[in-house]
């Protein structure tokens, strides 16, 4: 907005550069335009960001509402930080977040080299289109899916109790916790996950892949030398990435697979504000851990989104 | 040789890529089998069913015979088209007013919008908001909050940006005014675009229940989802679809068990999703929301 005056100069063409003011009132229907897109940003966007500021530092009281509860400093922190639970909250939040990243991130690489490099067509369409499904089906499908395979009477306990082992009780048990949800989310998200790699892939140069063939290279090779290399920008981007979010570990899906009897290994920090916010409805403690993870939150993807500037060569903006 | 190692190469990866493909579609066969047997067939074959031998809609009857089923579906509905409609609309707005590269204010108005992709006000402070406008129990509560994405809006305006800018001035020229070259020209250039992003909006409207979770008491407006979900831990399902009086509750015949009603749910609740992924895909795969991933 302010190069109105100076920009003028640069103009190759003589005709000086309408004010600003002229400028605006030329576009005044497409600000129109804006301004319900703008009242929502306000409204549903910026609103909540300035409560969460603010009822982190107050001690709610549903008859004075939120701007005349009075203020308790860090008194919300201090609360939740001395809690024993809270801990175990955040280690469960941390760990799923890295068994995801460790055991979900490198899967759909393989699989999109594999898609890429396969010399027939109708397997690889037909493949991608039955191993895209899953992504666009809801938790809660997801949900009824695994119990369809995982419970009691579940088609895996039928398998092993047809080979004589001992069946298990995966969806209670806590040692199961965190491989179902590890390994469902991959389930339903590694054939999506290959579409990113599978556009990085599209974009070799097919000419390479001929001459390391009449070169000798085997397809190890060619993958060694050819296809890694080619993918690997994309690959650093997104795994930096994907450190900058360890701290939501997939409220939605957890909200579904967990209960009581799970908690010690499957509450994190989202559904613990679920839980103390709208059911104990203590809105202040809860407030204050959501604003604690959204600080960390920002900090950890402008760090890694540095990080991918700076090894992958381009970041998120 | 190398030809050998060729070979050996194509055999392991196709096998694998079967492998791999099979153990997503065999979940989902177990599901749609499992929502075809009536308890007899449960009983005999121990509930491993791959492939039903006496296929059955006896469970989708017995769903559909209660009102809860077809009232969270036809919420479900409302949601949906209203929200995707709304979304797309307000998305649509924004993507297009963004588009004009000589618009004073363009890059604050931008940045407005893209920083609530980093920011949120998180979990209570929304629901407050949404409390606090009353909007607790009513189906505004499902729309609202979402009204615009953000992501969407970055899409679209590139795809506004990517129409030749002749076309505009040629229409300027000949006297459009913005109205008309906005209805005339810019949005039915940019309808496929459109298309695509309203699907992927409709698809996640219909996916929805969290909100519902929060935001709704009343059972009124509860999605098709959630029910799915209430009725996952629910231990009476078995009971309530199966002595609805004209049956014969003792005949495992005319029995569905609580396992195969479940699943009847789950194929229900993923029904409109298998009919438009063909739409989908053909929209995916042509990379549209590969721009995406850099605005």
């Amino acid at each position: 907005m302010q190069r109105a005056a100076g920009v003028n100069a640069t103009l190759p063409i003589g005709r000086p550069r309408p004010s600003l003011v002229v400028r605006m009132r030329r576009y005044w229907f497409l600000y129109l335009l804006f301004v319900p897109v703008i009242v929502y940003y306000i409204v549903f966007r910026y609103y909540p960001i300035a409560v969460q500021g603010i009822l982190a530092f107050k001690q709610y009281k549903l008859s004075f509402g939120i701007w005349d509860s009075p203020w308790v400093g860090f008194d919300n922190f201090v609360y939740a930080f001395g809690r024993p639970d809270f801990y175990n909250v955040l280690e469960n939040t941390v760990i799923i977040s890295l068994l995801r990243i460790a055991f979900g991130f490198f899967p759909p690489i393989f699989l999109a080299i594999l898609l890429f490099d396969l010399r027939s067509s109708w397997l690889r369409r037909i493949s991608q289109t039955i191993l895209y499904i899953p992504h666009f089906f809801s938790w809660v499908i997801i949900y009824g899916i695994v119990f369809a395979m995982f419970s009691n009477t579940g088609m895996v306990n039928q398998l092993i109790a047809g080979l004589g082992g001992n069946e298990q009780n995966f969806l209670m048990a806590p040692e199961w916790f965190r491989p179902l949800i590890v390994g469902s989310g991959i389930w339903k998200e590694i054939g999506w996950g290959t579409i990113i790699y599978l556009a990085a892939l599209t974009a070799i140069d097919p000419s390479i892949y001929e001459a390391a063939k009449v070169d000798g290279a085997g397809p190890l090779q060619r993958i060694r030398h050819i296809t890694l290399p080619g993918i690997r920008p994309v690959v650093v981007f997104l795994f930096t990435l994907s450190l900058g979010s360890v701290l939501n570990a997939g409220v939605e899906q957890i909200l579904l697979f967990y209960s009581p009897a799970t908690y010690e290994v499957g509450d994190i920090i989202d559904t613990f504000v679920f839980r103390q916010g709208l059911n104990q409805l203590q809105y202040s403690m809860a407030t204050a851990v959501g604003l604690f993870q959204s600080v960390i939150g920002l900090i950890l993807v402008l760090t890694a989104n540095r990080l991918a500037k700076k090894y992958a060569g381009t970041g998120i903006w | 040789m190398t030809n050998r190692n060729e070979k050996v190469y194509q055999a392991v990866s196709s096998a694998i890529v079967i492998g791999l493909t099979l153990l997503s579609a065999i979940p989902l066969l177990y599901a749609i089998s499992m929502s075809l047997v009536n308890e007899q067939e449960w009983i005999e074959r121990g509930g491993f069913i791959l492939w039903p031998q006496n296929p059955t809609f006896i469970a989708y009857e017995r769903l559909f015979q209660g009102t809860a089923v077809l009232q969270a579906l036809g919420a479900t509905v409302v949601r949906t088209v209203l929200g995707t409609a709304l979304v797309l609309l307000m998305t649509t707005l924004a993507a297009y007013v963004l588009s004009k590269r000589n618009l004073p204010g363009r890059k604050p108005m931008l940045f407005f919008i893209l920083v609530t992709i980093l920011i949120g006000g998180g979990l209570i402070p929304t629901y407050l908001v949404v409390r606090d406008l009353h909007l607790l129990d009513s189906v505004w509560a499902l729309i609202l909050p979402g009204l615009v994405d953000s992501w969407s809006v970055l899409v679209l305006k590139q795809f506004f940006e990517n129409i030749p800018g002749e076309l505009e001035e040629s229409a300027v020229i000949d006297g459009a005014g913005e109205v008309t070259l906005m209805s005339k020209i810019m949005i039915p250039m940019a309808a496929p675009a459109m298309a695509a992003i309203g699907l992927f909006i409709g698809v996640g409207h219909w996916n929805s229940w969290f909100d519902a979770l929060i935001y709704l008491n009343d059972a009124q407006w509860h999605p098709i989802q959630l029910l799915i979900r209430n009725m996952f831990s629910s231990s009476e399902i078995g009971a309530q679809f199966n002595n609805a009086g004209q049956y014969n509750v003792l005949s495992p015949v005319n029995r569905v068990s609580a396992e195969s009603l479940k699943m009847a749910l789950v194929i229900i609740g993923t029904l409109p999703i298998m009919f438009v992924y063909p739409f989908l895909q053909k929209h995916f795969m042509k990379g549209m929301y590969m721009g995406a991933v850099k605005g």
